[in-house]
């Protein structure tokens, strides 16, 4: 897979993880942030990939959806 | 203008490799009222006479993307993935991104990261050996944190679509590892062996 070519995607991007899952999420995170800078990371504290945002927190990934779509 | 005069915006939502699609963002979907026009695109790997359908591959799930949003009449759409359906959208997004008005990832099973496959290589292939309720403890395992332990399953039967996850994780780690598990095998030294990561 042509990873690098997020470099050239412009486009708005969101990324969440759980402090409880594998650490390898957050890695993940850091490595997709250097290749678009614009990507915004939200770590939910306390979830895990089991209990992940969405299903715990549906209110606050809904909110970070709207902004990433620029609605509401 | 008031959020009620403005258009539902086109969202195409992925689930990971243990959820149906529409289990998966209930609660989501509620959060987001009508702000919203899903289309629920449940993985590949479910969608076939088998599971895995004959020759699945990424490229089949990528593929299974765009024909979605084209049955839907979207030319352009937002993207949503969880896991499984995370690494899928990231990759859709590599592959085509003039279709991807904005991308969005909840824990994607890769980045595609070269030393990510490795590790998953790594960790995830010997367990792919396991009988199919071992399967599915040893990748629950390796969803969490690497000092904690995951909570034990719900109580009472499994809903009748897990039957279906444990060949269903075989192939999509298959399917995202492959190459890359090929290149370490035909390596002289393979390294050290390394700790979990998911799908």
């Amino acid at each position: 897979m042509p990873i690098d070519r997020l470099r050239d995607f412009g486009r708005p991007a969101y990324y969440s993880y759980g402090s409880l899952s594998n650490e390898v999420w957050e890695r993940r995170a850091e490595r997709l942030s250097v290749l678009m800078p614009q990507l915004v990371v939200e770590r939910h504290e306390g979830l895990s990939h089991l209990s992940t945002s969405h299903v715990a927190q549906p209110e606050r990934v809904a909110a970070a959806l709207r902004r990433l779509w620029g609605v509401g | 203008m008031l959020r009620s005069q403005l258009q539902p915006v086109p969202v195409v939502f992925l689930p990971g490799i243990l959820m149906p699609v529409a289990v998966r963002y209930r609660a989501l979907l509620g959060a987001l009222g009508g702000d919203a026009r899903p289309v629920l695109k449940e993985l590949e790997v479910y969608g076939g006479p088998s599971v895995p359908p004959p020759g699945y591959s990424l490229k089949a799930e990528l593929d299974g993307i765009a024909d979605a949003a084209d049955a839907a009449g979207l030319e352009a759409f937002h993207l949503y993935g969880h896991s499984g359906g995370g690494a899928c959208a990231l990759a859709f997004a590599v592959l085509h991104p003039e279709r991807v008005l904005s991308l969005a990832m909840d824990e994607p099973a890769t980045d595609f990261d070269a030393e990510d496959l490795r590790r998953m290589c790594e960790a995830n292939l010997p367990m792919l050996e396991l009988l199919p309720d071992e399967l599915v403890r040893a990748f629950t395992r390796l969803l969490v944190r690497s000092d904690l332990e995951p909570p034990p399953p719900p109580d009472g039967p499994p809903p009748p679509w897990m039957s279906t996850r444990p060949p269903g994780i075989s192939a999509f780690i298959r399917a995202l590892v492959d190459s890359t598990c090929r290149s370490i095998a035909s390596a002289t030294s393979a390294g050290p062996p390394t700790t979990a990561t998911g799908a």
